[in-house]
């Protein structure tokens, strides 16, 4: 295995290339991850999903609600229970398959080793103790310290994380905390147990554009400083974009595209991902303008083939409905699960075959590709 | 924050007393309902005329009934319930001579009704699904179902006639003999108890399942505490609604401890009233009925405050 | 006693119709999956409210608890009705060489202090309880429904008035209350379900006031009100469903506890008079002979009770499962 251990003086998470090889393990490898919900229906949440995380990046995973996005990161914690199940898959951290991990080994990893920030604050916080007794939680849960050092450290996390007077503030309700301000708290309790990285599920949404920014800043900073990991999961774009170096993009319980940041906001692939690129007139802009025809596929009785074919303008009948595309891999990294790029395909899309490298069928076969002939 | 819930409770307070005014205005009428001269009532028919009509003055019965009422609730609120014409006691001390005996009946339903329903209600929502929960739920269905009477008819014969195991009747006060009142107040706290079991379990359980759904337990387990912590944090939550439920069983509580009293001939409150209805005393009934009634608003307002204590936020500002 | 909360209407919870497909039961107290419609032609030939009412009756039929309770209803009910024909022997016939017998072949039950049949006792007894639990009911609905609709929908002191008036009825333990009420009264079937049903109207009243106080509100019920559509249409059109399914599942829940309060005030002498067999002042008399052995004169009456209560709640958690399955959750 080469060692290319990159300069020291290169930040950590500016990988121009997405899939170096650092040489080092992934800190997080999530391979063919499936998670099923068994209701009266049987929802295919999470259809095999791989990605991985080294040590330092920063990873965003984009799409819209009911993408799976939220589910994959709560398979990885554990977090799914009845009537959901992790059906296949691995979830390696640091060398250890999470999945079906003994409670103890769970109990172990969270909170010291990944720490994770959910959406509404508020909801995630318990009404009926106040956030300095929270976080306190959080802290001894993992740390031995007595009750003053973790009031103490607290209040410093409180402060660290931008909470004006956190001694006035340590003592209060949840509930007198504003939107904003609760957030920051919630980051702060996630950090209590001093994790290695830092899973962020929809920590914007549904706040003020003005807050919004904040707390970006917040995370940009609390990243460098503490040199975690990041994995962020958001539906908008512009988050994620201004804070994570690589990008997933997820559709229908599936990885549709892959990339670094600036392959997928310059020179996205997936159809799904022009779309939704397409779909936001600036991508500093909050409004969705052009909404993506048709709606986002029923989980239950999901299409066949590819996920996104009944919506996607370039599908070609007979082919993206049968059976799963093969994953595309273009050049520095970037991937896309689309058959449009393949031999075979003969819809309407003109896309530029001229980068594609490799095409790996959904089985596994791989197919080396110097061109591809239309 | 201590100064809000003053503030609740003095509100609630000042709520109760009009609430407890009409009481005493529907027990005084309802006493005044009674067909019948009171007095011959209370003498007998062939009574001398002249007693009959000191009787009457005494009684204030010769006055408007406005006047009677508020003579009456003014030495109510002096301590005064009157004076029995059956057993020409005051009232006030009958009752107070029985108050204890009450409350220690009453305090052993709500104790092991307690006991029972939360590790019950909380076994039956963790274990969702499993025979416990089905257990649990099949308790809930018939705690409601058997009257508290009977369940202690059954008891006595099992445990007291057949088993002899435990007293069949009578009372040990556990303030002079500890051990042997417990025993006394075994058989009558399971029997008052059941019912309101029965619901705090059936209640817990839901207010449980319910809690055990939401997000802030997940953000809770990503702390990387253990299971038990997390479910503390639920039963917490789950409990704040239940302890309105709490309270208003109180009444129950209350009432019930009358019939348990006649299952296991305790000599507390609840025979005097039977005994006072069935003589006739009304003065007597009518105290009972007073003072009754007086704790039970006075619980159900303890309960309230308590909720409101309990539950951030209601509470505003701390 | 549990507060019943107003149900959602039942309207919106009908009108998603379920299929019928027979025996899809699991475990017990199944709520209903409110799946796509399988409804045949011609349902644009029935009016609405009857399909609704059908498609309502259809799910209770399927829940496990509203059915098992009403068979013990009907069971119950039936006795009740046919009692002196079912009754293998005179109630009230007195054959006192067979006094105290234990249960036999000939005496299911045993005999009684007077030789008197127990188990015909017990089904006549049967009649007392059926009156009880369904007259008591009805005469809180019948004082509380009205107050509770006032009260919400007139609002103000009228509201604060009645309320407190509800209250006070309310502070009152409700085993107390129905004593007191007899005491004064008189002791006899009548003044009985009378005194029962003025114990149990403040929670009608409450259940009421509340859709009153909510409807009251609506924009249409203003517009109504301005256009002069008269008070008493609006309260009956528009509030009263809203609140019938809580009102049915309370309904229940006070038929239970009618008895069980009935049978309290019979075991403590101040029920039923004596001549007619009530099962709670059967109790009282076989309470003491729990000590020379005559088990049965205790246990059979306390068991009629439990079986017919058991059908009142039964009744009552199924329709509580069915019109607002929120209410408990994944029962």
């Amino acid at each position: 295995m080469t060692d290319t251990t990159p300069p020291a003086d290169a930040p950590a998470h500016d990988a121009t290339d997405a899939r170096t090889d650092g040489g080092d393990e992934p800190l997080l490898a999530v391979k063919n991850l499936t998670t099923r919900f068994y209701t009266d229906q049987t929802i295919s949440a999470v259809d095999s999903v791989s990605y991985e995380l080294r040590a330092g990046e920063t990873l965003g995973i984009v799409g819209e609600s009911g993408s799976g996005k939220s589910v994959s990161v709560r398979s990885v914690v554990g977090l799914v229970t009845e009537p959901g199940r992790i059906d296949a898959g691995e979830v390696r951290w640091k060398g250890t398959d999470l999945v079906g991990a003994s409670n103890r080994k769970l109990r172990s990893v969270r909170g010291a080793e990944i720490g994770m920030v959910f959406q509404n604050a508020e909801a995630a916080f318990d009404s009926t103790y106040t956030v300095g007794e929270q976080i306190v939680e959080a802290v001894t849960a993992h740390r031995d310290l007595s009750k003053a050092e973790a009031r103490q450290e607290a209040i410093d996390l409180l402060e660290e994380v931008g909470i004006g007077d956190p001694e006035g503030r340590v003592d209060d309700y949840p509930h007198e905390y504003s939107g904003g301000m609760a957030q920051r708290a919630m980051i702060a309790m996630a950090l209590a147990g001093e994790p290695e990285l830092l899973i962020a599920d929809e920590p914007t949404t549904g706040l003020d554009v003005s807050i919004q920014a904040g707390i970006i800043d917040l995370f940009r900073d609390l990243v460098a400083e503490r040199e975690m990991s990041l994995v962020l999961i958001s539906h908008d774009l512009g988050v994620v974009s201004q804070l994570c170096e690589r990008m997933l993009v997820m559709y229908g319980g599936r990885v549709a595209e892959r990339g670094t940041r600036r392959q997928l906001l310059t020179a996205p692939k997936h159809p799904y991902t022009r779309a939704f690129l397409n779909s936001i007139p600036d991508v500093d802009a909050k409004s969705t303008a052009e909404a993506i025809p048709g709606s986002p596929p029923n989980l239950g009785d999901p299409p066949e083939g590819c996920r996104f074919h009944p919506r996607c303008a370039v599908a070609e009948a007979g082919l993206c409905d049968h059976e799963r595309p093969p994953t595309v891999a273009f050049q520095a990294g970037q991937e896309a699960d689309c058959y449009a790029y393949t031999e075979g395909y003969t819809g309407e899309a003109e896309y530029d075959v001229a980068e594609v490298t490799e095409v790996r069928s959904a089985e596994g076969e791989t197919q080396q590709v110097e061109e591809v002939s239309r | 924050m201590a100064s809000r819930v003053q503030e609740f409770f003095v509100r609630r307070l000042l709520w109760a007393v009009p609430v407890l005014v009409l009481v005493s205005v529907i027990i005084f009428g309802l006493v005044r309902m009674v067909p019948g001269d009171p007095a011959v009532v209370m003498l007998g028919a062939d009574a001398d005329p002249a007693r009959l009509e000191a009787v009457r003055q005494e009684l204030g019965l010769d006055k408007s009934l406005p006047v009677q009422y508020f003579d009456y609730a003014a030495s109510v609120v002096q301590g005064d319930l009157g004076r029995s014409y059956i057993t020409n006691q005051q009232v006030s001390e009958a009752v107070a001579s029985r108050l204890p005996t009450t409350l220690f009946v009453t305090a052993a339903g709500f104790t092991v009704s307690l006991l029972v329903a939360i590790p019950a209600g909380t076994l039956s929502a963790v274990k969702r699904g499993t025979a416990w929960d089905s257990a649990g739920l099949t308790f809930g269905l018939l705690g409601v179902s058997i009257p508290n009477f009977w369940l202690g008819i059954v008891l006595l014969l099992l445990f007291g006639v057949n088993l002899d195991w435990l007293p069949v009747a009578g009372y040990v006060s556990p303030l002079e003999n500890p051990i042997e009142g417990l025993r006394y107040l075994i058989l009558p706290g399971i029997t008052l108890g059941t019912a309101m079991a029965a619901i705090v379990t059936r209640m817990l359980r839901s207010e449980l399942l319910e809690e055990l759904h939401e997000e802030y337990l997940d953000a809770v387990r990503m702390k990387g505490v253990s299971e038990p912590r997390v479910l503390v944090h639920a039963m917490k939550n789950a409990f704040i609604p239940v302890v309105t439920v709490i309270g208003m069983q109180f009444g129950y509580l209350l009432g019930g401890s009358i019939i348990i009293e006649v299952v296991f001939s305790i000599p507390g409150m609840g025979r005097l009233l039977i005994g006072a209805i069935s003589s006739r005393d009304y003065i007597t009934l009518q105290g009972l009925v007073l003072v009754y009634t007086t704790f039970f608003v006075l619980v159900n307002l303890l309960v309230d405050t308590t909720y409101f204590y309990l539950n951030p936020k209601l509470r505003g500002d701390g | 006693m549990t507060d019943g909360t107003p149900g959602s209407d039942p309207a919106t919870e009908a009108a998603a119709p379920v299929t019928t497909d027979d025996g899809a039961a699991t475990d017990g107290g199944e709520t209903v999956v409110s799946g796509s419609s399988a409804e045949g032609e011609g349902s644009t030939r029935e009016s609405p409210a009857v399909r609704r009412t059908k498609a309502f009756a259809a799910r209770v039929r399927r829940n496990r608890l509203a059915s098992g309770g009403l068979v013990i209803m009907s069971a119950f009910v039936f006795v009740a009705v046919f009692a002196p024909i079912l009754a293998p022997y005179d109630p009230a016939v007195v054959d006192v060489p067979n006094r105290l017998q234990a249960p036999s072949a000939d005496h299911l039950m045993g005999t009684d202090r007077y030789g008197r049949d127990v188990f015909s006792r017990v089904l006549l007894g049967a009649r007392i309880a059926a009156q009880v639990a369904v007259a008591t009911p009805l005469v809180a609905m019948s004082i509380g429904v009205p107050i509770g609709l006032v009260a919400g929908y007139v609002g103000g002191r009228t509201d604060d008035g009645l309320m407190r008036l509800m209250d006070a009825i309310f502070a009152f333990p409700t085993i107390l209350l129905g004593l007191t009420l007899v005491a004064v009264f008189g002791q006899s079937l009548t003044n009985i379900v009378l005194a029962l049903g003025i114990v149990f109207i403040p929670q009608f009243a409450r259940i009421t006031r509340g859709s009153a106080v909510s409807v009251a509100q609506e924009e249409h019920v203003r517009a109504a009100r301005s256009l002069g559509a008269s008070n008493a249409r609006i309260l009956l059109l528009h509030v009263l469903p809203f609140c019938i399914s809580a009102i049915l599942v309370q309904a229940t829940i006070t038929g239970a506890l009618a008895i069980i309060l009935e049978s309290s005030l019979s075991f403590l002498g101040v029920g039923v008079p004596p001549p007619q067999p009530s099962w709670g002042s059967m109790l009282r008399v076989g309470k003491g002979y729990i000590n020379s052995g005559e088990w049965w004169y205790s246990v059979f009456p306390g068991l009629a009770i439990v079986a017919s209560v058991l059908g009142f709640n039964l009744l009552g958690d199924g329709l509580r499962d069915v019109l607002d399955p929120r209410s408990d959750p994944n029962r």
